[in-house]
């Protein structure tokens, strides 16, 4: 049966402090989102007991890695955690499927095979498991190191950016598959990145880590609709819409939005596909004719207004949840409150596509 | 145009005379007696048994310097500790050590009056004028070539790697065995050949330790020195046979160094 991660850590490096608490629930998968040097690796590290923290404890439902004040302190190889690393770091020397089966604690040497080759052609590596890792490209040690860190059978999986040694080519397809792989894992999840967009579309929730400490914590749209300091506004950065592409007339991309709703894009596209685009692109107005050269107009209702410093950033809710971000002064013009209905508009430029 | 291409015939110059330096006497060695003449020469009494000692002190001594020094290595490699610069500085001492300087230090360490020396006796092992006493002086100056090798092969490991061992179950006697080794392997080899290629060469300090007997602590270059004056042509039988050990010693570093399966320490 798996159970849910409960996790305080204090933790000081030099100048650094890392001082969060962390709960995520079996199935669940979280983000610690943040700038290089926040401590999200650290954090990581912490819980994984790759790192010692001065203070804290961390509990597996009641099986408890770490409480520092009764002295329990469960050694690494004792926790049962799945650790994809950010280079992945397989073993060089051993073929795929040994590096899968090197964490097995059950079963036979053959089974132990049997069983990595199994799960290794599970991800489409079925042809590449005799070959070693320098043999590979960065997509499939990707799924090695996916495959490797889930066949130790752990209670928690911890992802530190998992996708940022892939190229942009590979990095959709890979992140599409992440996501498959995270949705069916039934353990707790804790991912690292320092992309909004990629936390948004894998974790259920996202902590933004900044020097240390948890500045905010909640759901992807919600944290970009009302973002608490202007330092989680810019990080949170595009708002992620998804739907389906195809190509238009006048060489446009246009993407039938889930929920209903259409937007076109200058980026070539079809099939699944993430569209983004930056709170500060998209401009809110009454209803009314287009004027203009936007071309992606949405109808929306505003449900939350959150200002910081001269501007505010407005949570919207269209079919899919977005964010735009507009002057104080506009939103007094506009009577931007909660319920408000208004339109938002944006240009295709404005609009990155990329597919799932 | 005219002071680059001096410069560089007087480069060139330069190369061709240390060359010739330096390959003039390893030549010597093989032209000075014919080969059939070096061939019958490590027939004389003496000549073979001190290979064969050398052969087999050396390993030994390469057994405990592997054993003890491959670990220590590791947790040097490893671990940042207040005194490891000094610890470091000590085990590389015997590099630069002169090595008559070693073998009084051996003595008065390990012989019969030396500081431990006493201890040693009451256990009942005996070293100086013994074959042990050669495996010791030998592990004395040929270990910090494998130490510091391994150190430097341990650190070029991605710690990434070691503890992604350590997440999947392994503690660290079974990572040091399955990943750090192997990691390593390319850099342990090659400290290996040459600390060999030191403990083959070794003179002084086993002189000054273990003395120069014959079958027992006369390893070949005790032997060389011992044949000089009564019949050069095995001193310089048995040079040949070193030289041509030490070259194929020389050679396997190279080899080892570059790893040719690209899985070097380095990757």
């Amino acid at each position: 049966m798996a159970s849910a991660l409960q996790a305080e850590i204090a933790l000081a490096r030099g100048d650094f402090e890392l001082d969060l608490r962390i709960e995520v629930g079996a199935g669940e998968c979280v983000a610690l989102v943040g700038p290089s040097g926040a401590g999200k690796s650290t954090a990581l590290r912490a819980l994984a007991g790759l790192a010692r923290p001065e203070r804290g404890c961390v509990a597996l439902g009641s099986d408890r890695w770490l409480d520092t004040q009764a002295g329990v302190d469960v050694a690494v190889e004792d926790r049962r955690v799945g650790y994809v690393f950010q280079e992945y770091a397989l073993f060089p020397a051993m073929s795929a499927w040994r590096n899968v089966a090197y964490g097995m604690r059950s079963g036979s040497r053959a089974e132990q095979q049997a069983r990595a080759r199994e799960s290794l052609a599970g991800l489409g590596l079925a042809d590449r498991a005799d070959s070693r890792p320098a043999e590979l490209s960065g997509g499939e040690r990707q799924r090695v190191a996916l495959a490797r860190a889930l066949a130790s059978d752990p209670d928690l999986l911890l992802l530190d950016e998992p996708l940022a040694a892939l190229d942009v080519q590979t990095r959709a397809g890979a992140s599409r598959e992440l996501a498959g792989v995270l949705g069916e894992a039934s353990i707790p999840a804790v991912l690292v990145t320092h992309d909004f967009a990629e936390a948004a579309l894998l974790a259920d929730r996202i902590a933004v880590l900044d020097r240390g400490r948890i500045v905010q914590e909640d759901a992807p749209a919600a944290l970009a609709a009302a973002p608490r300091t202007a330092f989680v506004a810019d990080l949170t950065g595009a708002v992620v819409l998804r739907g389906v592409a195809r190509s238009g007339d006048d060489g446009l991309t246009v993407v039938e939005l889930d929920g209903g709703g259409r937007i076109a894009s200058t980026d070539p596209a079809a099939g699944p596909v993430a569209a983004s685009v930056f709170p500060w692109e998209i401009e809110l107005d009454h209803r009314g004719p287009a004027t203009g050269s936007a071309l992606n107009h949405l109808p929306v209702v505003v449900t939350s207004v959150t200002e910081f410093g001269n501007r505010a950033r407005v949570g919207l809710a269209a079919p899919q949840p977005l964010a735009a971000e507009v002057t104080s002064a506009s939103v007094a013009r506009l009577g931007l409150v909660p319920g408000a209905e208004v339109e938002a508009s944006w240009k295709a430029t404005a609009t990155r596509v990329t597919a799932l | 145009m005219r002071s680059s291409f001096a410069f560089r015939a007087l480069a060139t110059a330069a190369l061709a005379l240390l060359l010739a330096f330096l390959a003039i006497p390893l030549v010597a060695i093989f032209v000075e007696a014919g080969p059939g003449e070096l061939i019958s020469s490590l027939g004389r009494e003496g000549a073979v048994e001190a290979l064969w000692l050398s052969l087999r002190t050396s390993l030994m001594a390469l057994a405990v310097i592997v054993v003890v020094g491959t670990p220590a290595a590791y947790l040097l490699a490893r671990r940042r500790f207040r005194g490891r610069a000094l610890v470091i500085t000590l085990i590389e001492l015997p590099l630069v050590l002169p090595p008559a300087a070693a073998g009084i230090a051996l003595l008065a360490a390990f012989g019969p009056n030396g500081l431990v020396g006493g201890a040693i006796e009451d256990a009942g092992i005996r070293l100086v004028l013994e074959t042990a006493g050669v495996v010791v002086a030998l592990t004395f100056v040929a270990a910090p070539f494998y130490v510091r090798g391994a150190i430097a092969a341990f650190e070029s490991i991605d710690p990434a790697l070691i503890d992604a061992s350590r997440t999947l179950g392994a503690g660290e006697g079974r990572t040091f065995l399955r990943v750090a080794i192997p990691g390593a392997r390319p850099g342990l080899g090659s400290g290996f050949a040459l600390a060999w290629g030191r403990a083959l060469g070794e003179f002084g300090a086993t002189l000054f330790f273990a003395g120069s007997l014959e079958g027992r602590t006369q390893t070949a270059p005790l032997a060389i020195f011992e044949f000089l004056a009564r019949d050069f042509n095995a001193s310089l039988a048995l040079a040949a046979v070193l030289v041509v050990v030490s070259a194929a010693l020389l050679l396997s570093v190279k080899l080892f160094g570059r790893s040719p399966d690209g899985l070097g320490a380095a990757s």
